[in-house]
């Protein structure tokens, strides 16, 4: 018996240490553009303002465009980015650079707070990080499903093993997102239709509550690094048909948490106008011509508000 | 409890240690292996645990009972007890709206118009599964095949034992209840096969299996858009899934069991290199083909009798295994077809056993057309079981007589995720290993491999199962 069990553990122990092995390689893909956008961030170390969000900014926002204001900008948009990824973005930039951006932009969104938003299995941003963070304290501190993360690093690590041995050209459009720094330029237009199978794949998000433990987290994030000597904004972009994937009660909700952001002394910078199909590149991104009014009317407040690093202005809501 | 759950493996260690670590005696294992099987159902859903002990209650009973009297009368009162009890349950859960609808349809094509009382109760996982074994046990002790058992906790252990709960082997009481009368030693070459059978049966449950449904499920679902290669292919697809879907379950069942020191019966014996549908039904679901021969079709009369009798007797079984399988006429088609395959064999005399196992290193092109046809016959009976509804199983088969035959073929790795182009390894895959092994009870593909390979190929086959255990999908018969 005592044979069978040694070398049954044995056994399992040999399991996980190929299966991290393997996964210890899923962060070498160097046309993966969330690496591209944490390892270019990362060599900016004088930033006047640094955007964080999901998708919507990396559509939304132009860093060029806001450095004809003078500003040094970069948009930090990562895929399904919620308060758990903001926090990791910034303490491993902050570590990365020794730096702290003067304006720290941090995106609302009901979409941020959905289930959609933090999802490390399939973004797995812990591991594209310049300090990479293992599974094991993802899990751990995060919740996150621990069998998915390892299962992701592995095919991911299966998938780039090559890599080991060969060098990698990025694609002419990472190379294009690197230049607009962070920014994904788009000229397609709304048709103005959601396809059923699209609004299908959103309609959980019908039945979630809004968490409200994610919000404290968000607060404490924008509270610590305020204490750290930065201007920190809480910023929404038009989101076009998403507000209406969520139920009622979880929009209220969402209002008040903005309300409470407000009520803290944080600066809540709603930038809105009465969107057309033309301003998106699907349901709910911006396209260029969005990302250009959007952008615009940011230069306008930051211009406006300077603001200072300890913060106590009231919300805006930019037209 | 899904044995393709990471649940499962947890639950296996916890209560390996329990039994080898913890407790002594047989009794205080069979209460524990009958709490373990209670949990390991009541993780789907712990109402229908009151089933399970109606069942068994009624049956340990009526074993006693059975012991205790040689009147006759009394005797057939109480199988009649055990009987309407046990397809009672599973007439009301599983095939009393179907009834109920049917008859309905049936006076309202003949002008009556009716609205049946529907249930509409979930069926309960694996319900057909512990039934039978139960019902098997009484009907033995009634036929005095077996002496009833007064030990209650191997009785209990013994309906509800987890590995084989839901999807069987339909066990005989006089095989395993035996086993749970003994107090069990460890042995450590018996518990290594144990999980290098897990191993396979996952394997080829989650790697082959999962993969053949990709291709099937799309298939069936746009058949009406495929030439007929294409729904070839994706009966073929079928197939292969519901074989390593099923016989994977039974490895695993085996497997698991064996961990404990317990032997299962075999359920498959490399069933696609029969010869004629007669042998593969020897082959194929051992434990349900075995019971349905011993309960239904030998107390009909068997082979013996005028020849009309038993073309009856046989049609009577196969249609009753058809619905066994589920409560709907796909399945009672797939069973008349079946029983319409296997009558020739009962006048032809062929040798019964072993063919397959005779055969030569390669099998000859004789042997090899046999099979061919022997899995068309079985494959296109698939269509019925796999199909929704009969309407669905019927414009299939209708599409194999298309005239463009490879419409949908250049697009169907694409729309299958790169799954149809995966499954040229795997099916000979399979294949490969059964050929090579079956002569074997249990074939594990690599197990006479020296160490230095083994290890390398368990891994991997490990590796691949957990990497695509993502999408967990539940095992077929757990719906029977």
């Amino acid at each position: 018996m005592r044979r069978f069990l040694f070398k049954t553990t044995l056994w399992l122990v040999g399991f996980f240490l190929i299966l991290k092995a393997v996964g210890m390689l899923d962060n070498l893909d160097r046309t993966n553009e969330n690496i591209l956008r944490i390892r270019q961030v990362g060599t900016l170390s004088n930033l006047d303002v640094l955007f964080v969000g999901n998708s919507y900014t990396h559509t939304g926002i132009d860093p060029l465009q806001l450095r004809e204001s003078g500003l040094e900008t970069y948009s930090l948009g990562i895929n399904a980015a919620g308060v758990a990824f903001y926090r990791l973005l910034l303490d491993d930039y902050t570590r990365q650079t020794g730096a702290i951006p003067k304006t720290i932009m941090l995106l609302v969104s009901p979409m941020s707070f959905s289930r959609f938003a933090d999802t490390f299995p399939s973004i797995p941003i812990h591991r594209y990080l310049y300090h990479p963070l293992s599974n094991e304290t993802v899990a751990w501190r995060f919740g996150a499903p621990y069998d998915q993360l390892l299962r992701r690093s592995f095919r991911k690590g299966l998938a780039n093993a090559p890599l080991l041995f060969t060098a990698e050209e990025e694609s002419a459009d990472m190379k294009e997102m690197l230049t607009y720094r962070g920014f994904v330029p788009s000229r397609m237009t709304f048709s103005g239709k959601v396809h059923p199978e699209i609004a299908a794949s959103y309609e959980p998000l019908s039945r979630d509550p809004f968490p409200m433990d994610s919000l404290e987290d968000l607060q404490d994030l924008a509270l610590e690094y305020r204490n750290k000597g930065a201007r920190v904004v809480f910023y929404e972009l038009p989101t076009g048909e998403a507000p209406g994937l969520f139920h009622a009660q979880f929009l209220d909700d969402y209002e008040r948490a903005l309300a409470d952001l407000k009520k803290n002394g944080f600066e809540v910078l709603r930038i809105q106008w009465d969107t057309r199909p033309l301003d998106f590149r699907n349901m709910d991104h911006l396209n260029s011509r969005g990302a250009a009014r959007a952008t615009g009317a940011i230069a306008e407040y930051l211009s406006e508000k300077p603001g200072t690093a300890a913060g106590g202005h009231a919300e805006e809501s930019v037209r | 409890m899904l044995f393709n759950s990471l649940e499962y493996p947890v639950f296996l260690a916890v209560i390996f240690f329990l039994y080898w670590f913890v407790t002594t005696g047989k009794t205080a294992r069979n209460l524990l292996l009958v709490t373990a099987g209670y949990v390991f159902y009541g993780w789907w859903d712990w109402r229908f645990l009151s089933l399970i002990l109606i069942s068994t209650c009624v049956d340990f009973s009526v074993g006693l009972a059975l012991g205790r009297t040689e009147n006759k009368q009394k005797r057939r009162t109480l199988l009649a007890l055990s009987l309407v009890t046990n397809l009672g349950i599973l007439g009301t859960f599983k095939y009393y709206d179907f009834f109920a609808d049917s008859f309905a349809n049936l006076l309202t094509a003949a002008g009556l118009q009716v609205n049946p009382i529907s249930l509409n109760v979930i069926l309960p996982v694996g319900i057909s599964f512990y039934t039978f074994q139960t019902l098997g046990y009484s009907i033995d002790v009634y036929r005095r095949k077996i002496e009833p058992t007064r030990d209650a906790p191997a009785f209990f252990a013994f309906v509800s034992f987890f590995p084989q709960l839901v999807a069987g082997p339909i066990e005989r009481a006089g095989q395993l209840l035996p086993q749970f009368q003994q107090t069990h030693t460890f042995d450590a070459k018996t518990a290594r096969e144990g999980l290098g059978l897990i191993l396979w049966g996952l394997f080829k449950k989650v790697v082959i299996a999962d993969t053949c449904a990709v291709v099937a499920n799309f298939i069936f679902a746009n058949h009406a858009a495929q030439g007929p290669l294409v729904l070839a292919v994706g009966a073929i697809c079928f197939a292969f899934q519901i074989y390593g879907d099923f016989s994977g379950y039974s490895d695993i069942a085996i497997g698991s069991a064996r961990l404990f020191g317990f032997k299962l019966m075999t359920n498959f014996r490399t069933p696609y290199f029969s010869r004629d549908p007669a042998e593969f039904w020897r082959r194929w679901h051992i434990s349900l083909s075995t019971w349905f021969r011993d309960y239904v079709y030998i107390p009909l009369g068997g082979s013996r009798g005028r020849r009309e009798r038993v073309i009856l007797n046989v049609m009577a079984t196969f249609t009753l295994s058809g619905l066994w399988h589920g409560a709907n006429w796909t399945f009672v088609i797939w069973g008349f077809l079946n029983s319409l395959y296997y009558l020739p064999s009962l006048w032809q005399g062929k040798k019964k056993t072993g063919r397959t196992e005779e055969t030569g290193k390669l099998p000859s092109l004789d042997a090899l057309g046999d099979m061919a046809g022997t899995f068309a016959l079985i494959t296109l009976a698939w269509v019925f079981f796999r199909a929704p509804d009969l309407g669905t199983a019927l414009a299939y088969l209708s599409g194999f007589f298309d005239f463009f035959i490879f419409t949908g073929l250049a697009q169907l790795n694409q729309m299958t995720g790169g799954s149809f182009y995966g499954l040229f390894v795997l099916i000979p895959f399979l294949l490969a290993v059964e050929w090579l092994h079956r002569d074997q009870e249990h074939p594990v593909p690599v197990d006479h491999f020296p160490t230095l390979l083994r290890r390398p190929v368990y891994y991997a086959m490990a590796l691949a199962v957990f990497v695509l255990m993502e999408h967990q999908q539940a095992f077929i018969y757990f719906q029977f």
